[in-house]
């Protein structure tokens, strides 16, 4: 039973890291139509960036801070240059170009970083605390609590704020938008400035956790396309419960069906559910 | 114009069989022999890419079932290479026809992951399948093709030479098909299910019968080309799947010029050649590469072969 | 004989009903017109025939045979051709290409051997030819075979996809607004065209805006309003009746 309860605790913490990068992915699709090959590279690169800041003696909150913006800068500048030229023309284009980003990003981080893992070690993140029986890292808990929290506060901003609504409308009718005066562009600058800052807050927050890799990202984001296409394209909840349900269920298969597949169990469960759901189990919604 | 183009064919004929007897380094001969295998690997990539519009990423994991299908035929079973090089197409092309039987029904965007994610799951076999495949270390010592040939007896593919002029024959068998479906009315319906899906099925074109057709056709050459491969290197291992291999084919396709033949040639031959001769670690190459493709699709998404095209349009309209 | 026949066809769209049990037929070598204002549901039906759109309810029977449910391309082979609103034609393919893909498949379809253009697939593909060259001479456009389509102009374009329409030798013809947006010399034509080929037997069902064209050329008038059907008759019945002239406008 106690295992049971720590291979739980663990998919949860997993699944927190899936979904923040995953509602990334979904918000740029529901609004640019456009697959972000490269939302794991945020990833990748904010845990590099947090593990720089460290090095430099900084505290890790602000570690933090430094990363997600470093990130949302970043996003700005992909999206201004390599996406939004490709914005109206086939809709193979936009894809490619995000997945040529993806290659320039992680072999960029192998020629600056090498290959070799790095890690940050924080006593804190570390804490082993005892809860029932289970054991779980400190900086686990933290990951899981800041994930819902931001969950929350996307929401609450997608729903009340300006900005928020617009991003709504753009995601429903685009010609629409344009002729009611909404800045269709801007919005887009957001959207793809937001995934990357959500995949940087992901990268940040397991960089104490985990090695820190150049391919960190990609098999990542593999998963969670997993959770996308699961959850139905563009639908935030769907994903973020898709995300959830495919950590838990990759952290029990690798405890009781086998360790040597661990990263083909979330495939085999998208592609299981795309059969007898082609749009997901949650369905397409209209908008985000 | 007829006498024109029988005498330019001649002399491309003439110049592809004389190769051997000119080209005296050991080295170019090599790389010229891996411009065959990325020609039919990109052109029968090109099917599902350009033909068909669809975007795909598991055609790697293609060129790996061909190759593991004809070394471990070949290394286990006694089967003769003539023998094992067809079938491992044509398991490629079964294995395309039941990923494609669930993939091809869904929108475009899940269609590229799920592709993307086969690839991965058969790399996960055949690095963890140790019995069958030798795992992570690959199959080494893999016999090099003996042919044969009714009345001449056994042909034994040694050397460089030997390769080569069998590359050449699978390389214009390639081209043939493609040329001569792409120019049938299997061609014409995939064109008009690219160009507009609703239209074509209201004149009766079954859409997903013919993108299933395009995906095994494609399949079935990349099957050709990853038996090729392991038999030309005698090695087979799972790195022939590595994400490497898309990203390079669709550099070759798209700059090239997706949906058309010369183009996908000269991406081919031109990105075999180049990073050869690119003396730089294979990170920094593929950062170049990663530029290289962003830079075609954002100023020259035809590609070599569509500015081409473009060329022979305008001058054509101009001479009346 | 009836070719066409709906029964009590249902399509709702989030809840809203286009189509609300609409019961209609189309004869063995009429011209029927279909009519109603503005998003009364009349392409809607159309799509729900051809099999573009499922349907909700009810039923469509093509020569008395049940295809509601089935493919797009499958009633397509059965003898049911159609053009769009909106023109929908290959524009980077030339106009004979066009021609020859719309009877292609009703021809029967071997891949290998089209690939290899065995002998039955060259006389096919020849027939073919001959076939789209008395249509292009027919709407006087065969000299334009080779021209992309894209080029074409837009009455041309209407008229290409008028008899892409009528390649296969089709059991009918269902135009989504022929004369709309053409002018009228154009409009002439293809009334013209539209009689000729009625008396070589060919049945047609129309959706028209254009009043002076469904008066002249249909035999029978079905009228939509909000996805039901409020009248049926000939043209001059339709004339003056007050449900339909209260639909469109208005009392």
């Amino acid at each position: 039973m106690e295992m049971f309860f720590q291979l739980l605790v663990n998919g949860i913490a997993f699944g927190s890291i899936y979904a923040m990068v995953a509602v990334g992915l979904t918000i740029v699709f529901g609004i640019l139509e456009v697959v972000n090959f490269a939302q794991g590279e945020f990833y990748m690169l904010a845990a590099y960036v947090t593990f720089l800041v460290y090095l430099t003696q900084l505290p890790y909150p602000l570690a933090i801070v430094i990363a997600v913006a470093t990130m949302i800068v970043i996003g700005l500048i992909v999206e201004r240059f390599a996406i939004r030229p490709l914005i109206g023309r086939a809709w193979q284009l936009p894809i490619l170009s995000t997945l040529g980003i993806s290659i320039i990003m992680q072999n960029g981080a192998i020629v600056i970083w090498t290959p070799n893992p790095r890690t940050i070690i924080i006593d804190i993140a570390n804490l082993n605390i005892h809860i029932f029986g289970v054991v779980i890292v400190f900086q686990k808990l933290m990951i899981v609590f800041f994930a819902l929290a931001l969950f929350i506060g996307l929401h609450y901003f997608i729903q009340k704020t300006k900005t928020g609504k617009a991003m709504r409308a753009v995601s429903q009718n685009k010609e629409a938008c344009r002729i009611i005066g909404i800045d269709v562009p801007r919005i887009s600058s957001i959207t793809f400035a937001l995934g990357a800052g959500l995949s940087g807050f992901g990268g940040a927050l397991v960089a104490p956790v985990m090695a820190i890799h150049p391919v960190m990202g990609i098999l990542l984001v593999l998963k969670c396309f997993a959770a996308v296409i699961m959850g139905g394209f563009g639908n935030i909840k769907g994903t973020i419960c898709s995300a959830f349900i495919l950590a838990i269920v990759e952290s029990f298969a690798v405890a009781y069906v086998s360790l040597q597949y661990k990263d083909v169990f979330a495939f085999l469960v998208m592609i299981i559910i795309l059969l007898f759901r082609p749009a997901g189990i949650f369905g397409k919604k209209v908008g985000i | 114009m007829r006498i024109s183009r029988l005498l330019v064919i001649i002399a491309v004929g003439i110049f592809l069989l004389g190769i051997p007897y000119f080209v005296t380094s050991s080295y170019v001969m090599h790389i010229i022999i891996f411009s065959g295998i990325y020609i039919i690997f990109a052109l029968s990539y090109d099917i599902v890419v350009g033909y068909l519009g669809m975007l795909s990423l598991g055609h790697p994991a293609f060129y790996g079932v061909g190759g593991y299908t004809s070394v471990l035929l070949v290394m286990k079973l006694d089967v003769p290479y003539v023998i094992a090089l067809p079938i491992a197409g044509i398991l490629a092309l079964i294995v395309a026809l039941i990923v494609g039987f669930p993939a091809l029904r869904l929108s475009y965007h899940s269609f590229a992951i799920v592709t993307l994610a086969f690839t991965l799951i058969m790399r996960a076999v055949w690095i963890n399948w140790v019995s069958l495949t030798n795992g992570p270390m690959g199959i080494p010592g893999v016999p090099r093709p003996t042919i044969d040939i009714p009345f001449l007896g056994a042909v034994h593919i040694e050397t460089l030479t030997d390769y080569y002029y069998l590359i050449l024959i699978l390389v214009i068998i390639t081209c043939l098909f493609i040329y001569f479906m792409i120019h049938s009315r299997v061609g014409r319906a995939l064109l008009s299910i690219r160009e507009n899906e609703v239209l074509a099925e209201t004149l009766g074109v079954n859409a997903f019968k013919y993108r299933m057709i395009a995906f095994a056709i494609g399949a079935f050459f990349a099957g050709l080309a990853g038996s090729f491969t392991a038999h030309y290197i005698t090695f087979m291992g799972p790195e022939f799947t590595d994400f490497y291999y898309i990203t390079m084919l669709l550099i070759m396709v798209i700059l090239g010029g997706s949906g058309t033949i010369h183009g996908v040639i000269i991406g081919a031959i031109a990105f075999t050649f180049i990073p050869e001769y690119l003396r730089i670690t294979p990170e920094f190459r593929d950062v170049i590469y990663g530029f290289v493709l962003v830079m075609t699709i954002i100023f020259m998404p035809e590609g070599i072969g569509g500015k081409i095209n473009e060329i022979i349009y305008k001058r054509r309209v101009r001479t009346g | 004989m009836r070719l066409l026949e709906t029964i009590e066809l249902t399509k709702n769209f989030f809840g809203l009903t286009a189509l609300d049990k609409v019961n209609l037929h189309v004869n063995k070598g009429e011209i029927v017109g279909l009519i109603g204002p503005n998003g009364s549901g009349k392409t809607t039906l159309f799509n729900c025939a051809t099999g573009v759109l499922p349907v909700t309810g009810g039923r469509v029977k093509f020569m008395g045979e049940d295809i509601t449910g089935l493919k797009t391309h499958e009633i397509a082979l059965k003898g049911l051709s159609r053009t769009f609103q909106i023109i929908r034609i290959f524009p980077k393919m030339t106009v004979m290409e066009n021609m020859l893909l719309s009877i292609q498949q009703h021809q029967g379809e071997r891949i290998l051997s089209s690939i290899f253009r065995t002998p039955r697939i060259r006389r096919l593909e020849k027939e073919a030819r001959e076939r789209a060259l008395k249509l292009l001479e027919f709407v006087n456009i065969d000299h334009l075979k080779d021209s992309l389509a894209g080029n074409l102009s837009f009455g041309q374009h209407k008229l290409l996809e008028f008899i892409m329409a009528l390649m296969p030798d089709p059991e009918i013809v269902l135009l989504d607004e022929p004369a709309a947006a053409v002018n009228p010399t154009m409009i002439k034509k293809m009334m013209d065209h539209i009689v000729q080929l009625n008396k070589e037997g060919y049945t047609f069902f129309i959706i028209e805006h254009n009043m002076d064209v469904v008066m002249e050329l249909c035999t029978r008038v079905v009228v939509l309003n909000y996805g039901e059907k409020i009248a049926e008759g000939k043209p001059e019945e339709i004339k003056n009746n007050d449900d339909v002239i209260e639909a469109y406008f208005g009392t």
